[in-house]
């Protein structure tokens, strides 16, 4: 239902400069049945988005030591506006200005840590995201 | 505590707008996760929701993008949640009980099923609760503004549109295969410079106003002038600004023509109830999308009340059927109550059982 390539599974691309939190993301992900990409390096990852690689949805930490979550989408949003409706920010602690501009953009936010709950919602989530963003980039439209 | 029982099915002629307002529909297309999230961590009834029926409601509500019902099949669903098709029927079952999703089944020409599934009473609650706590951040005008102009800082190398543009999968809408592997992980660079200004908002970049728009914008801008001077013919000709605001709004709006020119009416008929001075401009009625959902939302109240009034008016049997209805029954007489027991159970049936 979800094909994209011939896993027939979504591409989830986890930024985090900290490996093994984003491994560790990574893991959680797969075990759902999607597919994860993990890149330790914002810059990394803008400069593939900024190529033409395309996600079904990016989970990204907000606090990075290069280039923050938050200047990480503002500028892969210029090569890839339809990023916003892939987007999932997870952090430990918000900077008062990402928060802001989090909240003003409308983009959801996970707070780390991640309690049992909180992963279950979050995989739920992103598996939402991914159908929807498969859905979107199809044109599905089931007029009534 | 609300239940399904509570909950009329929509009918299949009910206008989408009844089954899901389009403000809210439109908001929780936008900021899907958001919503999800909000959902889940502020509505005490989604927060007790099981793991199963919210994997479920969300593989629901992916399909709600641009409709008021949706009808997947419930492979889609079982594929899309990660339950069998079982345990999806049972879920879904679940989810209607506790008034989260509506569930209006169809029989087709072909004898099979198609089962279609709208938000539910706590479901248009929360995501009301949503709209109202988040209120279109990004309500800026609709007018094209060359000013603010934003030159992307990097420039995707691929010549290709995105694949919003063309409403295709990205693999097919730029020419490249998807396969990441062939992606080298990437080493850092000299980052190029911060663009100075935020991203251009969806609206801005991504709506896209068809000819059709175009039209309908021209329709509901001569309606509007009729009910400002209702004995002036209305104008031929308009602003063409004014016909990119309006249309830009239609195009927004991503339903069908007809769809698109009765919500354009109600926000003209919404703007027209709220106006303090005189008959509203047309920016005020269409330059933020915002307002022009708000007063779709207001024009819509109105004329379901007025159509509703009509109804009760044009059929008193009706309405005196249905009031007497509403009237309680008197209560059977204990001669009554003991002769039908007597009916049901036979003559050895005694008072004895019946009185205390």
């Amino acid at each position: 239902m979800w094909s994209r390539d011939s896993s027939g599974r979504p591409l989830v691309l986890v930024i985090d400069d900290v490996g093994p939190m984003a491994r560790r993301l990574a893991r959680l992900l797969k075990r759902s049945g999607l597919r994860v990409e993990t890149c330790t390096s914002s810059l990394g990852a803008l400069e593939r988005i900024g190529s033409g690689a395309r996600f079904d949805v990016v989970v990204c930490e907000v606090a990075m030591q290069s280039l923050d979550g938050v200047g990480f989408y503002v500028r892969a949003s210029a090569a890839w506006p339809e990023i916003r409706h892939r987007m999932v920010f997870v952090s430990g602690g918000l900077p008062e200005e990402a928060k802001e501009f989090i909240q003003r953009e409308c983009l959801p936010f996970f707070a780390k840590p991640l309690d049992r709950q909180t992963r279950e919602d979050l995989v739920a989530i992103v598996r939402g995201l991914a159908i929807a963003g498969v859905l979107r980039s199809r044109g599905t439209g089931h007029a009534r | 505590m609300l239940t399904a029982a509570k909950v009329p099915p929509p009918g299949p002629a009910e206008p989408e707008a009844n089954v899901f307002p389009l403000r809210e529909r439109l908001r929780f297309r936008d900021s899907f996760g958001l919503a999800l999230i909000e959902l889940r961590g502020r509505s005490l009834s989604f927060k007790r929701l099981a793991k199963g029926p919210w994997a479920l409601f969300i593989a629901i509500s992916v399909h709600w993008q641009g409709n008021a019902e949706a009808w997947p099949s419930q492979e889609a669903l079982a594929r899309f949640s990660g339950w069998s098709a079982r345990a999806v029927r049972d879920q879904a079952d679940v989810l209607e009980r506790s008034g989260f999703i509506r569930v209006r089944r169809e029989r087709r020409p072909s004898g099979s099923e198609r089962i279609f599934y709208a938000p539910g009473l706590v479901t248009l609650a929360a995501l009301a609760d949503f709209v109202e706590r988040f209120p279109r951040e990004r309500a800026k005008p609709l007018r094209a503004d060359t000013r603010t102009v934003v030159t992307p800082a990097m420039p995707p190398t691929s010549p290709h549109p995105a694949e919003a543009a063309s409403a295709a999968p990205p693999e097919e809408a730029s020419m490249e295969h998807r396969d990441q592997d062939q992606i080298e992980p990437s080493s850092c660079r000299e980052l190029p410079p911060t663009p100075t200004t935020a991203p251009r908002t969806e609206e801005e970049q991504q709506i896209e106003i068809s000819k059709q728009d175009e039209e309908i914008a021209c329709r509901a801008l001569a309606e509007r002038m009729l009910r400002k001077h209702p004995t002036r013919p209305a104008p031929r000709w308009f602003d063409a600004s004014d016909v990119a605001m309006v249309a830009a709004c239609a195009a927004a709006l991503e339903s069908s023509e007809q769809a698109k020119m009765l919500a354009l009416r109600d926000a003209i008929a919404g703007a027209f109830l709220v106006s303090k001075d005189g008959a509203p401009t047309v920016r005020f009625i269409w330059e933020k999308l915002e307002h022009f959902l708000d007063h779709v939302e207001r024009g819509r109240r109105r004329r379901l009340s007025v159509e509703k009034a009509a109804r009760c008016a044009a059929e008193p049997a009706t309405g005196a059927r249905s009031r007497a209805l509403r009237t309680p029954a008197p209560a059977p007489m204990p001669e009554e109550v003991r002769a039908e027991l007597e009916r049901l159970f036979g003559p050895r049936w005694s008072a004895s059982h019946v009185e205390p």
